[in-house]
């Protein structure tokens, strides 16, 4: 009883974080980008416009749902709901601080620990495509469908690079599970670089972020939302508390993704040369890394931002191309060499 | 917790049975998507969470995505099936065979019960090791014939969409 | 105009993209931090380019077609006669006037013989041309300043002949009346005036022919007709 209770605890406090991030990032993005293109931003809602978000929820809330005419009602209403579900889902297995001891009791901060680790999250990466897909079809509107046949053929093609990536991080730390990853990132490799995952597979790094960027649908993969060109491509016929699960689940995405680069490259909840498990009791050091993994995931948060603001669109065909025809050698490339070196050395 | 069981088990039938007399041809699809859930709650059922994974990843993921896609490119939502077809005498046939073979899976599956029995599982039964570890000392001319299978259809796929100069 | 260069060949760095993209978030920073300072300055105008709308407001010009007003004289008489030339004239059909003589002891409140009963404009209706204003030959209704006319009841975009009034007095009071749009007189205006109405020669000699054709016109029909 007592187990499900903490594993109950887990999931609530998981779920109001990732909430609260996606609340808080629809602020980020819109002061953020203000301030990249000499703008204030929103500044009227509360000091320096904190209150925004709130103010954007209760105008989502309270705006007329309308369906359309033609549009199929049922597959409508799942669209949102399918495309929302699979991004909360993967924190079930995202460790988000190292554990509690509790009189003696272990408690990990992670939903779940299986096994099976990251291919959990490729998974339900896989199912985020249906939400698009019935969104964009069921519209019923040239623009939607338009929109989620991008959407759907960029994302599928960037599972594979993201696969690739991971493939070469379970090479590396021989292992699918998040948490025996994160762990294995303590200390430092080559005497001076900690042992993060950036340092031991930089190609790799580059590769899951290019592909998380994708599989956001983020700038600059934003084609299939490109306001200018297709009116807001899958999601145009949605308004109200709709269009509002379509973009939260946007954010919970991004928030997800970063919390996943987080994880398998910048060390989860590791500061870079100290332990902080050295000098600080266990319900503090159990704060203490959820706080630095907080951090690193916000930086993360901030760099989506930074870029979706920096760099213009891609070309479809150009995003078919880099997935397709660079980044796939590139993956396979980088799984040759680090095996390669794995065998060398070890 | 046979409740698990019979919870999914009727829904992947009950699915299966919407995907085929389903009137439109996405609402069908998406039965298919709950057929292969529950096939994957299923597998999770018999300890097996690797296989449910590939289920979801593979199946779920990227095969009925291409249908989906498919069934996006060629039609409206306003496009009905064609009508009804008669075609009785196949139907009845149909009917006839997967009844046939119904039964003789059920015969099958009876017959593997009583050979196999109730043997307690090894240890690190359904862990990605263990399957690595058969995958590449048990069963390799498996997987080798299965990768040529794979790459027999990579290439066919690239010589039938390239263009003819 | 020559057609500009475009570079087809692009080096190994540039097709790799990440060191222009890192470029480019750099300079993206230092706008950030730049404008993240400002954000803190007091002061209006903090963020060099946005302007802060209700505590920073852009100059109008004196002929600003606004919201309409109803002189009064300088004696404080109102100058609408009631003729109706405006509502004739409105494109948009947004005016209704009511004429009617002036009664009996009111002689010191309208300036003209009649005056209009029931004068309104519809502001939903009204599109700012200025129409009115050129029509009315007692240079009676003024299109004003005011540019902040939005209302939560359609009744509350009407204008009816208070709203009308207290707008003038209100633009009195703060002197943003603008000059009356009939020309001044000028000295010397008469000569002027006897030297442009010698018609020339070749214009009174035009004349006929487009009578001419008019009656050529007026012939056929009527032939037709019969």
């Amino acid at each position: 009883m007592g187990e499900i209770l903490i594993a109950l605890i887990k999931v609530v406090f998981i779920w109001v974080w990732v909430l609260l991030c996606a609340v808080v990032m629809t602020w980020v993005e819109r002061r953020g980008a203000a301030m990249i293109q000499d703008r204030p931003g929103p500044n009227r809602a509360g000091p320096f416009g904190l209150l925004q978000p709130l103010a954007d929820g209760i105008k989502l809330f309270t705006k007329e749902d309308i369906v359309p005419a033609k549009a199929k009602k049922i597959l409508f209403m799942l669209g949102p709901l399918l495309f929302s579900f699979p991004a909360f889902s993967t924190f079930a297995v995202v460790p988000f601080g190292d554990k509690f001891v509790i009189d003696g009791k272990e408690i990990l901060l992670q939903v779940s620990n299986v096994n099976i680790g990251f291919l959990y999250i490729v998974a339900l990466g896989s199912m985020a495509v249906y939400g698009i897909i019935l969104g964009g079809w069921a519209s019923n509107n040239k623009y939607s469908i338009l929109g989620g046949l991008r959407s759907t053929a960029q994302l599928v093609s960037y599972e594979v690079p993201w696969g690739l990536a991971l493939l070469a991080i379970a090479l590396v730390y021989g292992t699918f599970s998040l948490r025996d990853i994160a762990l294995a990132q303590s200390g430092t490799f080559l005497g001076v670089l900690p042992n993060w995952g950036v340092f031991k597979q930089p190609l790799g790094f580059i590769l899951f972020m290019v592909a998380a960027y994708a599989e956001a649908n983020r700038v600059p993969f934003d084609l299939p939302e490109a306001e200018s060109e297709i009116v807001s491509g899958y999601h145009t016929e949605y308004g109200s508390m709709r269009l509002g699960l379509y973009l939260f689940g946007e954010y919970v995405n991004i928030v997800t993704l970063s919390s996943l680069i987080t994880t398998f490259y910048f060390g989860a909840w590791h500061l870079p040369y100290i332990d902080m498990s050295a000098f600080l009791g266990p319900i503090s050091y159990g704060i203490a890394s959820f706080i630095v993994f907080f951090l690193k995931v916000a930086f993360f948060l901030w760099l989506f931002v930074w870029v979706r603001w920096t760099v213009p669109r891609f070309r479809y065909d150009q995003v078919m191309t880099l997935g397709w025809r660079e980044l796939i050698p590139l993956g396979l490339f980088n799984i040759f060499v680090t095996a390669l070196v794995i065998q060398l050395t070890a | 917790m046979e409740l698990y069981f019979w919870i999914f088990a009727a829904m992947a039938i009950g699915a299966g049975i919407f995907t085929v007399t389903a009137r439109d041809a996405l609402p069908s699809a998406l039965g298919l998507l709950t057929v292969f859930i529950s096939l994957a709650s299923l597998y999770l059922h018999l300890q097996a969470p690797l296989v449910a994974v590939f289920q979801v990843t593979i199946y779920a993921g990227a095969i009925l995505v291409l249908v989906v896609f498919v069934i996006m490119l060629l039609m409206t939502p306003e496009d009905k099936l064609a009508g009804e077809q008669k075609n009785l005498p196949f139907r009845s046939m149909g009917a006839m065979l997967g009844g046939v073979t119904l039964i003789l899976l059920a015969l099958g599956v009876r017959g593997v019960y009583c050979m196999v029995g109730e043997k307690a599982l090894s240890d690190g039964f359904g862990a990605p090791k263990l399957f690595g570890s058969l995958f590449f000392n048990d069963f390799l001319m498996h997987f080798e014939v299965v990768s040529v299978l794979l790459l027999v259809a990579l290439i066919g796929a690239v010589y039938l969409s390239k263009k003819n100069f | 105009m020559a057609k500009p260069e475009v570079q087809k060949n692009y080096s190994l760095k540039d097709s790799i993209y990440l060191v222009e993209l890192l470029k480019g978030l750099v300079l993206t920073w230092k706008h950030f931090i730049f404008n993240i300072g400002a954000s803190f300055r007091k002061g209006p105008h903090t963020i060099p380019t946005t302007w802060q709308y209700p505590e920073d407001r852009r100059p109008i010009s004196p002929i600003f077609r606004g919201e309409h007003m109803m002189m009064l004289d300088e004696t404080g008489r109102e100058l609408c006669v009631g003729c109706g030339m405006c509502a004739k004239v409105c494109p948009a059909k947004c005016i209704t006037v009511d004429n009617s003589k002036v009664p009996e002891g009111q002689e010191d409140r309208y300036a003209g013989k009649t005056y209009s009963k029931n004068f309104n404009i519809d502001l939903l209706r009204c599109i700012f041309c200025g129409f009115c204003e050129e029509a009315c030959p007692k240079g009676a209704i003024v299109l004003g300043q005011g540019y902040e006319l939005a209302a939560y009841t359609h009744e509350g975009c009407q204008l009816g002949k208070d709203r009308l009034l207290e707008n003038y007095k209100k633009a009195k009071a703060s002197g943003t009346l603008k000059p009356a749009l009939k020309p001044v007189p000028v000295a010397g205006a008469a000569q002027k005036a006897e030297a442009t109405s010698a018609v020339p020669e070749g214009a009174s000699k035009a004349k006929p022919e487009v009578t001419k054709k008019v009656l050529k016109k007026a012939e056929k029909k009527a032939g037709e007709g019969e």
